[in-house]
């Protein structure tokens, strides 16, 4: 893995730094979370994830300077920026980072922990090797009431084994438990029981403007124990209806500005893995923009697919690439296109569909080992 | 024989460093706004705070010693900064600009405010305070200077401009802004130039160094040519204390564009002062800095300013001119002549080494660049 990073931090370019997210970012959560708003006494202050406590006590042991804190921990404008000068803090097991000015809402923050610079601040004594990145932008001081603006996947019907659902906010959500505001109910009204996997606080993007449901996988998944006693979420042929309750705040403290329901129509269930090898490419130019149409045979998991996808030129540079969806099952993959028109979609094996199927492997396949593969799966293709 | 010079070198450095301050105590001093910088040539850094009204002494604990010839470019400044500051280039400003004699490490108080720029009259104190010291290694490597728990002493300069005091034609702007308006050194003695509360606000402070609370002040008026008029509301906006004819005078620049001599001799406290207008170098400018050097063995000085080129005099021309000018100057242009540079755009300016003058500069392109002056190319 190590081996795989190196060479794509050489290039040095967004693109190269997005494909390096991507190794990293599998899951949906973000290794930190941001104080967005104006009105947070932190405002601007960036945290991790916990930290090992192992690793806090080392870190507790040294006096590290902005610049050792700054080498593993940083925060920039754009990948080639210094770093944003602030003051470093440790509270329970979550590291800090809060900015000596108070952060610009009309720019990205380019947010890293490494893990593999720590170390070398360290001796080596750590092994862990990941490297979490993220963008994460900031709220101008006029904030308004958030409500759900929308909710993926778009689809009239959705597989019955269907993993995850997503619901984006117009502004940051606070920190109380989102499963005591959102439910599922059957056709007649009647809330299912245990729908999701209760994650303290949520999977939330960096933000908290973007919440993912997790499905109980062990529902899903044929045959193993939940499903056996507690049976599938999701039937075939049945209609459900999500809620959310417009009594959830945000952030800032104020509600939800309205309730919020989604019909979600179950439809047979999507078993098997994904085939690329049938997937339909088409490429054009527009004013030096290429346009890369893709058509999946699965619908694909929008948020993994936006930073698992990548076209690499003749040259073998990764390059930034920009990811649209039309529908779940066709995106549009843009680029700054210069050079040869020989050029390859570039697919990280861990790219799933809304079922949790990966190129390689079916979710639901029993007695399959899902480690991740490391093999480079790639289309060649052409512009016109 | 090595061994001599080392020993000599090693006493040299400790007599700098108990050349400080003896009344500077340990802690974070409590400065309102980076208005002014300037080394003294043992390298404290005395920051003028105009908001605050106050002067600051600061041993920054930067002696390292460093005998550096090259030059320095650093060709975007501003975008670092943004980088370190959190923002775009477009919102950084750099307030002024003063390198350390001793380590030739170059420091800049900046801000997070130029997107409030409307007016080409306006100077970067006018639209907000200095609130973060940067410093800049002479290879370049930049890093926030920090000013918590340093060694500094402080005087305040008595009966500043009242900050409520709005600016006569600058909309929104407070002419407290223009309390410290420059620094400099001579003989143990600290000049101060800015506005103060008197009937005649414009001012020249003299505080003895290391500080005492008693600090001598004049109130200025000077003949400024473009405008036909004898004038004591404009402040001094660049100056070096020089000695002519062997006598110690006060080289100072005013907005549109006159240079004046002051007799640094005849200062006596609480006496209203007149200068003596030498040039008039053009008017729709105010100058942002002078720096003295040397070429050839040789005094010039160079000048920076807002909207006239980059400017050279030669101080022996200020020597040798024996007029003033009294009378209103048709044409802008009148007195000791100066040689215009190539240096378009250059607005901050310091000593760096003994080859180089640093400046900062607005390129073609936009940008804000750090830039090296080889002092070689820089004679009339």
């Amino acid at each position: 893995m190590k081996k795989i990073f190196l060479k794509f931090i050489q290039g040095g370019s967004l693109g190269l730094l997005l494909f390096f997210l991507s190794l990293n970012h599998a899951q949906a959560q973000s290794f930190f979370t941001a104080k967005t708003l104006p009105s947070s006494p932190e405002y601007g202050t960036i945290t991790t994830r916990l930290v090992p406590e192992e690793v806090v006590d080392l870190i507790n042991k040294q006096n590290f300077s902005f610049e050792e804190w700054s080498s593993f921990f940083y925060i920039k404008t754009n990948p080639n920026a210094p770093a944003v000068l602030g003051k470093y803090s440790i509270k329970n097991n979550h590291l800090s980072f809060t900015p000596k000015f108070l952060p610009d809402p009309k720019i990205n923050y380019f947010v890293t922990f490494s893990y593999p610079k720590l170390s070398e601040l360290l001796s080596d004594a750590i092994n862990e090797q990941n490297v979490y990145s993220d963008v994460a932008s900031f709220e101008p001081p006029e904030t308004t009431q958030p409500e759900v603006i929308s909710f993926t996947p778009e689809l009239d019907e959705v597989p019955a084994n269907l993993l995850r659902f997503y619901v984006y906010f117009s502004a940051p959500m606070g920190l109380e438990n989102p499963y005591d505001f959102i439910t599922i109910e059957d056709k007649n009204g009647k809330p299912l029981v245990d729908p999701f996997v209760i994650i303290p606080e949520g999977l939330w993007n960096i933000n908290h403007t973007r919440l993912t449901l997790l499905l109980h996988p062990g529902r899903v998944k044929q045959g193993v124990g939940p499903n056996m006693t507690q049976g599938d979420v999701l039937l075939a042929g049945n209609s459900y209806t999500l809620k959310i309750d417009k009594s959830w705040k945000g952030s800032s403290g104020e509600p939800l500005k309205a309730d919020f329901s989604q019909t979600i129509n179950a439809s047979n269930p999507l078993r098997g893995a994904m085939n690329i090898n049938i997937w339909a490419l088409k490429a054009k130019i527009s004013n030096g923009i290429g346009i890369l149409t893709v058509i999946t045979d699965h619908p694909l998991d929008q948020p993994l697919a936006q930073r698992m996808i990548f076209i690499r030129n003749e040259q073998g540079q990764v390059l930034p690439v920009q990811v649209t969806f039309d529908s779940p099952e066709q995106l549009k993959v843009l680029w700054r296109h210069q050079g040869s028109d020989q050029l390859e979609l570039l697919i990280d094996p861990r790219l799933e569909d809304v079922c949790g199927n990966t190129p390689h492997y079916a979710f639901d396949l029993e007695g399959t080992e899902r480690t991740p593969s490391t093999e480079e799966l790639k289309i060649k293709f052409r512009v016109n | 024989m090595q061994r001599t010079i080392s020993i000599l070198t090693l006493a040299l450095f400790a007599f700098v460093a108990l050349a400080k301050d003896p009344g500077m105590k340990k802690g974070t001093p409590d400065i309102a706004s980076i208005s002014v910088l300037k080394f003294n040539q043992d390298g404290v850094l005395f920051i003028g705070d105009s908001k605050g009204g106050s002067v600051f002494a600061v041993n920054l604990g930067d002696n390292e010693p460093s005998t550096n010839e090259e030059s320095l470019n650093i060709i975007d400044l501003e975008d670092k900064l943004a980088g370190m500051l959190g923002t775009t280039a477009d919102n950084i400003m750099i307030h002024d600009m003063a390198v350390n004699p001793i380590s030739q490490n170059v420091y800049l108080s900046v801000s997070r405010g130029r997107a409030k720029w409307t007016s080409r009259w306006e100077t970067p104190n006018d639209l907000v305070d200095a609130d973060i010291l940067i410093r800049i290694s002479p290879s370049g490597e930049m890093s926030e200077a920090s000013l918590e728990n340093v060694e500094f002493a402080s005087v305040s300069i008595p009966n500043p401009v009242d900050a409520s005091i709005e600016h006569r034609w600058k909309k929104g702007a407070k002419l407290r802004s223009d309390a410290i308006t420059g620094i400099g050194f001579d003989d143990g003695k600290v000049y101060i130039s800015g506005l103060s509360n008197e009937e005649f606000s414009a001012a020249l402070w003299t505080a003895p160094y290391p500080f005492v609370q008693d600090v001598d002040v004049n109130t200025l008026e000077i003949f400024h040519g473009a405008h036909g008029k004898w004038e004591t509301a404009s402040p001094i906006r660049a100056f070096l204390p020089y000695e002519l004819n062997n006598q110690k005078k006060i080289l100072a620049a005013y907005l549109c564009t006159p240079l004046v001599t002051i007799d640094a001799e005849k200062l006596e406290s609480g006496t209203h002062v007149k200068g003596r207008t030498v040039a008039e170098f053009g008017s729709g400018n105010y100058p942002i800095d002078m720096v003295l050097y040397q070429n050839n063995g040789k005094d010039y000085i160079l000048m920076s300013n807002s909207a006239l080129p980059l400017l050279l005099f030669d101080p022996q021309d200020v020597a040798n001119y024996k007029g003033e000018i009294t009378e209103e100057v048709k044409g802008y242009l009148a007195g000791v002549s100066y040689t215009p540079r190539s240096g378009n755009g250059v607005q901050q300016l310091a000593d760096f080494n003994k080859k180089y003058i640093l400046s900062t500069q607005r390129l073609p392109n936009g940008k804000l660049a750090l830039t090296s002056l080889s002092k070689e190319w820089l004679y009339p």
